[in-house]
């Protein structure tokens, strides 16, 4: 494995509100190389979004605060980090994509301009250089008539266009990790395809990073080569593509994966859904997050929480039935 | 651009006839006239005055007539204060109002959004609880509760400045917080809640994951995108505050156009309350252009055309 860029330890992020702390990140590990790309997916709520603000340090202070671990960022601890250093680290070291391109530009404010405020601010170029590099960034991500459209607003881009420009803005400094939280969620089909493969482009020209998060497994076998499953603040397997995607060794990930509806199903045949509801972070379970929605779960899995278990190289699981001496389960029919 | 304005001056023109028409056949529903008094004149008298201001016209002529001169730009002579024309009581008196109303504005605005913004920035910390208090006092204590404490804490006991009168600019300064104070605590109340709303925005993530500092991100992203609802009440509130206030004016004595307003009502002063209805309209219709102008400076979305929705 190359050096690490990234190293997440046992980050623990809660959020104190009236009803109490919520647990939304419970001890997640993990770690990505210099160029690599990893998914993180997961359910709605799972703590997947949080993790990656958390390593921008977005979350908003009070109601959200660390509350242990560590985020090694090129050897700095970020979750230690003041927040006068954290603005350089922010947009120069580390970009960031969101979710819904409608709403993450300013509306009042040219494209240009919200692509040259990073630039000069890290760069500390003037104006008009900043505004060639605008230019230039708008023409690597894909978009006509670039010099044009710097000076137009938000309003008179598309969505996958506006998505484009957030790509531009993320990495117009050219940052060593990309963050891409949910970045095609809300786009159509064939623009998702479209950003997915401008994002692996990049990503092979520049050598950069990406944590892509998404709770869509299609896209993750387009760009990245790692995928960790988070369920419940917790990473609960992780591995290649191909090792998590076609050997499974976590009830969840392959419940995840059963739930992908196929192309070649039966038109009668209904969709596949993982019964129950994730555990109320307030309150988490003592033992596996998972037991309760679990058609595997034994005794133990109620009463104490497994431990990270290599089951192959590089092949990680949260799972007592990855203990040897654990009856033997099937977990077969994917893909 | 042209289609806009040739639009909304028709609408004006049409407002306006409208507004004129509505007041003049109100305003000779009240009962009562400019010449009665306790003190009976002779009735023949009392018949030559009516008849040198046309009032033994048909009501509809006296309409026409009126509207006539207001075409030519003559709001005709008042009828209380002798030898005045309504032009000349307006060319005196508006702008003592107006400068005593842009004072008040300007403090208005200066104060509102500083307290908005910083109450919004610092959410249930004691800033944001003093700026709720400024704007819950500025609602609730009526102009001339305040004008009179003011009187009395400042140029009374203090003695700082004199209680009323007008001329310097240190006689500006009581009448315009007492006029400010309510426009105050709209703006603040306006712009901390705007505040706290866009500070929710996307793209206040997105700015602050540029790694830009906090203040840029207030002053660059968040003031601009806030100001939309404030600039929407400063229209009127501009009309309002600039035509003067009965209350503040009496108080201190000043010369304005707001006592006139109320004044003309009680004298039956048929020709001033049309002239000053006319005169506040069309300054009021004008500032909502200039606020629906300033919309298309403000937010790049909005587009003047002519078209409609």
């Amino acid at each position: 494995m190359p050096e690490h860029l990234l190293e997440v330890n046992n980050l623990r992020v809660s959020f104190f509100t009236h009803a109490g702390e919520v647990q939304a990140v419970r001890g997640t590990t993990f770690a990505i190389g210099t160029g690599e790309a990893v998914a993180l997916v997961g359910e709605s709520g799972c703590g997947k979004s949080v993790t990656a603000q958390t390593i921008m340090r977005l979350i908003p202070d009070p109601p959200g605060r660390i509350v242990g671990g560590e985020i090694l960022f090129a050897g700095q601890d970020l979750a230690k980090t003041p927040e006068t250093v954290m603005e350089k680290i922010r947009g120069n070291q580390i970009g960031m994509i969101f979710q819904d391109p409608m709403t993450s530009l300013n509306p009042t404010m040219t494209i240009g301009r919200q692509l040259t405020e990073g630039i000069m601010k890290h760069q500390g170029l003037p104006r008009g250089e900043a505004m060639k590099r605008a230019v230039e960034m708008l023409a690597l991500v894909g978009i006509p008539q670039p010099d044009r459209r710097v000076k137009q607003y938000p309003h008179e881009f598309s969505g996958g266009m506006r998505q484009r420009v957030m790509i531009a803005i993320a990495l117009a400094c050219e940052p060593r990790l990309l963050i891409a939280d949910e970045p095609t969620t809300a786009l159509d089909v064939t623009i998702q395809a479209q950003i997915i493969e401008l994002m692996k482009e990049l990503k092979e020209r520049t050598n950069t990073s990406i944590i892509l998060i998404t709770h869509d497994l299609g896209v993750v076998a387009g760009l990245c080569s790692r995928v960790l499953v988070m369920y419940a603040g917790q990473i609960v397997e992780s591995g290649t593509v191909e090792e998590v995607f076609y050997r499974p060794k976590h009830p969840y990930t392959y419940s995840l994966l059963r739930a992908v509806p196929r192309l070649d199903a039966r038109t009668k045949e209904r969709l596949v859904s993982i019964p129950g509801q994730p555990p109320d972070l307030l309150n988490p379970p003592k033992g596996c997050s998972f037991a309760p929605r679990c058609e595997f779960a034994m005794r133990i899995c109620r009463e104490r929480p497994p431990e990270d278990r290599t089951v192959k190289d590089g092949h990680l699981v949260k799972c007592w039935l990855t203990e040897p001496g654990a009856p033997h389960v099937s977990l077969k029919g994917v893909r | 651009m042209a289609r806009f304005f040739a639009r909304r001056f028709g609408t004006m023109l049409l407002a306006l006839l409208f507004i004129s028409t509505f007041t003049f056949f109100g305003m000779k529903v009240i009962p009562g006239g400019p010449f009665d008094s306790e003190k009976q004149l002779p009735p023949a008298i009392q018949k030559n005055i009516e008849e040198k201001y046309g009032l033994n016209d048909p009501l509809f002529k006296q309409y026409t007539d009126y509207l006539s001169g207001v075409v030519k730009g003559d709001l005709g002579p008042s009828f209380k204060y002798p030898n005045r024309t309504v032009n000349d009581i307006i060319k005196e008196s508006f702008p003592v109002s107006a400068a005593l109303g842009g004072v008040s504005i300007l403090l208005a605005v200066a104060v509102g959004l500083t307290l908005g913004v910083l109450a919004a920035l610092k959410q249930n910390q004691w800033q944001d609880y003093l700026a709720v208090i400024i704007a819950t006092l500025g609602f609730s204590v009526p102009s001339f509760v305040l004008a009179a404490l003011l009187q009395y804490v400042f140029a009374y006991k203090l003695g700082w400045v004199l209680p009323a009168m007008w001329g310097t600019w240190q006689q500006a300064i009581l009448p315009s917080i007492s006029l400010a104070a309510l426009p105050t605590a709209t703006i603040t109340r306006l712009m901390r809640s705007n505040m706290l709303e866009v500070l929710q925005e996307d793209y206040i993530r997105t700015a602050r994951a540029k790694g830009l500092k906090n203040r840029v991100i207030i002053y660059r992203h968040a003031i601009r995108n806030a100001l939309m609802p404030v600039v929407t009440y400063l229209g009127p509130m501009v009309a309002s505050i600039f035509t003067g206030s009965f209350v503040v004016e009496s108080i201190f004595a000043i010369p304005g156009l707001g006592r006139y307003f109320v004044n003309s009502v009680f004298n039956r002063d048929y020709t001033l309350i049309m002239g000053l209805t006319i005169f506040y309209s069309i300054f009021l219709m004008t500032m909502n252009l200039l606020v629906d102008l300033s919309y298309a400076v403000i937010d790049p979305r909005v587009k003047i055309t002519g078209k409609k929705e």
